[in-house]
C-alpha cells in the first residue's frame, strides 16, 4: 500500500492540484479579511469566519476541482488500461487515490490556519490598531478545522467516485455543484447534518448543536462510500 | 511439448446483443512473433482485453502460460507486459520516471529502467517530459514499460499505428529482435499487413469476431496458389485466350494477373500457348504471395461460408 502511495504522490508532480490547494485557502482567508474587515477583531470571530466560509463554499468547490483533477490524471492519458492490466490488486489504486486526496484536504486546511496567523500578523505589522485581538487559537484551529476534515470525508469519497467512474469533468463538476447548492439552501437548517457537502459546515453552523451528528455521519458515510467505491471499481471492466 | 503462452477456448465476448468476439480458440506458442490480424471493428482489441483481463469473458477463458486469466489474473497478469496506447503515459513526468512509477508497482530493482530504455534506445531522452516526445518516442516509451521486469509475454496493441516510417522501421526491428533478446513471446495486433508479414513469425487472422485462421506464416501463405503476372504485345488477346484456357483472369496496369494453381509446369504451359498463339511474352513472373493475398483470400472463402 505504501508503494502505491508513492507512486500516487509522484504522479501529481507538475499538477494543477498543488496551484489549487495553495490558491484555496488564501481565498477564503483574504474574502474573510475583506468581509470582515473591522479594527481589532476578536481571533475567535476571524478564525469561525474564515472556518466558516472555507466549509461552506471554498472547502466542496475544491474538493470538486481536486478529486476531478486527480481522477483526470489517469484519465486524461487514458492510463487506466495499463494500470488496470499490471499485477497488482486493483483496490489499492483506488484506496491510495482516496488517502492522497484526503491528505490534500488536509494540507489545505493547515494551509488555512496557518495563512490566516500570517494575516494576522501583517495587519499587526501594517496598522497595529487592526491587528486581531489576543493570541491566535491554535487550539481551536486544530479541532475545527480537524472535524472540518474529517466531516468531508464522506463529500470527498462521494466526488471522487463519480470522478473516477466518469471520464468526462461534467459528471463530477455535476454532482459538486448540485451538492454544493443544496448545500447552501439547506444552511444552518437541522436537515443540513444530513447533506454530504453542508456537513463541514455543521461543525460551525446551527450553533454547533449538528457538530456531533455532522462529524459522526461523515467519518460512517465516508468509510461506507470508500469500501462501495474501492468494491465498485476494482470489480470494473476497464 | 512447446508450451503455449496463450490459449483460449471458445471465448467469446458480448456487448448487448453483439458479440465482439466469438468462439475464438487461439493458440500462440511460446517463442513466437504473433501477429494478431484483422481490419478495424475485427474483433482483436477486444480478445487482446480478455487476454489481460481488462474484461470478463461472457463464455469460455482464455490462458496465459496455464494461468487462467479469470480466476488467476494476478498470476496470469505477472506474465504479461502490455502496451495499449502509446499516449498512456504521464506527459508531466520524464520518461524515466514514468517508467519508475510502474518499476515501483511491479517492485523491480532501479537498473530494470536503464536496461529497458537501452533495449528501445530512449536512454538520451530519458530526463525529457513526455509532453515533449513524438509519437514515436511515445511508442518506444510504452514498449519499455511493457519490457519492465522482463515479462514472459509482450501484448503490444496497433504498435506502429500513427507511425511515420522512420518510426515503424524501428518499431519493427525492436519487436522482431524481442524473442531473441528476451525470450519474450510478442502477441500484436496490426493492420498494417505488410509490416506484420515483415515481423511476425506467426499470425492469426479476426473477421467479424471469429478467428478464421492461425498458424505459422509460412505455411498459411503456402496455402494460397501463387499469382502469375503475364504482359504481353496484346493484352486483349492473351486475355481472351486465357479466359477461353478456364483461367481466372485480372486485368491489371501492368498486365494480367491470375491464380497459379499449378506451380511451374502451369506456368510454362501458358507461356508456350500464348507464344504459338503468335503473342510476344514480355514478362511471366510468380509474384511472391503477400499477407494481403492471404488475407484476402481467407476472408473471401468466411463470405462463401457464411
Amino acid at each position: 500500500m505504501f508503494v502505491s502511495l508513492s507512486v500516487e504522490f509522484r504522479k501529481l508532480k507538475g499538477s494543477l492540484i498543488w496551484l489549487l490547494a495553495g490558491v484555496a485557502p488564501s481565498l477564503a482567508v483574504l474574502a474573510t479579511l475583506i468581509a470582515l474587515r473591522r479594527p481589532s477583531m476578536e481571533w475567535e470571530f476571524l478564525f469561525t469566519g474564515s472556518t466558516g466560509l472555507w466549509s461552506f463554499f471554498v472547502l466542496p468547490m475544491t474538493v470538486t476541482a481536486l478529486s476531478a483533477l486527480m481522477a483526470n490524471i489517469e484519465h486524461g492519458p487514458r492510463a487506466w488500461d495499463h494500470m488496470f492490466a499490471l499485477p497488482i490488486h486493483r483496490w489499492r489504486l483506488f484506496a491510495a487515490k482516496a488517502v492522497i486526496l484526503m491528505a490534500v484536504i488536509g494540507v489545505m486546511s493547515a494551509l488555512l490556519a496557518i495563512e490566516l496567523r500570517i494575516a494576522g500578523a501583517l495587519i499587526a505589522a501594517v496598522d497595529p490598531a487592526k491587528a486581531p485581538n489576543g493570541p491566535f487559537l491554535w487550539d481551536l484551529a486544530t479541532s475545527l478545522l480537524t472535524e472540518m476534515w474529517a466531516t468531508s470525508f464522506f463529500m470527498a469519497m462521494i466526488q471522487l467516485w463519480v470522478a473516477l467512474r466518469f471520464r468526462s469533468f461534467v459528471a463530477p463538476l455535476t454532482v459538486g455543484l448540485g451538492g454544493t447548492f443544496i448545500a447552501v439552501a439547506a444552511f444552518n437548517a437541522p436537515e443540513a447534518m444530513f447533506v454530504p457537502w453542508a456537513m463541514p459546515v455543521s461543525i460551525v453552523g446551527y450553533d454547533g448543536i449538528n457538530a456531533l451528528p455532522a462529524l459522526q455521519l461523515g467519518v460512517a458515510g465516508g468509510v461506507l462510500t470508500l469500501i462501495a467505491m474501492i468494491v465498485h471499481m476494482s470489480r470494473r471492466e476497464a | 511439448m512447446q508450451e503455449l503462452a496463450v490459449d483460449s477456448e471458445a471465448l467469446g465476448k458480448r456487448f448487448g446483443q453483439h458479440w465482439a468476439a466469438q468462439d475464438v480458440g487461439l493458440l500462440v506458442p511460446e517463442g513466437v512473433v504473433f501477429g494478431f490480424l484483422g481490419r478495424n471493428g475485427a474483433g482483436k482489441t477486444t480478445i487482446i482485453r480478455l487476454i489481460l483481463g481488462l474484461l470478463h469473458p461472457t463464455c469460455g477463458h482464455v490462458r496465459v502460460f496455464g494461468f487462467d486469466v479469470a480466476s488467476q489474473r494476478l498470476q496470469a497478469a505477472g506474465q504479461i507486459g502490455a502496451l495499449l496506447e502509446a499516449r498512456a503515459t504521464y506527459d508531466q513526468l520524464t520518461g524515466r520516471e514514468n517508467l519508475d512509477a510502474t518499476r515501483r508497482l511491479l517492485a523491480l530493482p532501479t537498473t530494470e529502467i536503464d536496461r529497458v530504455l537501452e533495449a528501445v534506445d530512449l536512454r538520451d531522452a530519458a530526463h525529457r517530459k513526455v509532453g515533449h516526445y513524438s509519437l514515436g518516442m511515445r511508442q518506444r516509451l510504452g514498449l519499455a514499460r511493457a519490457m519492465l521486469g522482463a515479462p514472459r509475454l509482450l501484448v503490444l496493441d496497433e504498435p506502429m499505428n500513427g507511425l511515420d516510417p522512420d518510426g515503424i522501421r524501428d518499431m519493427r526491428e525492436i519487436i522482431r529482435a524481442l524473442p531473441e533478446r528476451t525470450g519474450a513471446t510478442v502477441f500484436m495486433s496490426s493492420h498494417l499487413l505488410h509490416e506484420v508479414q515483415q515481423t511476425a513469425t506467426h499470425i492469426g487472422l479476426m473477421h467479424d469476431g471469429r478467428l478464421l485462421v492461425q498458424g505459422p506464416i509460412h505455411e498459411l501463405l503456402a496455402m494460397v496458389a501463387p499469382t502469375l503476372l503475364v504482359r504481353t504485345n496484346n493484352t486483349a488477346r492473351a486475355a481472351e485466350l486465357l479466359t477461353a484456357d478456364g483461367h481466372d483472369i485480372e486485368c491489371i496496369s501492368a498486365g494480367i494477373s491470375l491464380k497459379l494453381a499449378g506451380g511451374d509446369p502451369e506456368a510454362a504451359t501458358i507461356n508456350r500457348r500464348l507464344i504459338e498463339a503468335g503473342l510476344d511474352v514480355v514478362e511471366l513472373s510468380l509474384q511472391q504471395t503477400t499477407l494481403e493475398a492471404l488475407y484476402v483470400d481467407v476472408q473471401q472463402s468466411a463470405k462463401r461460408a457464411a
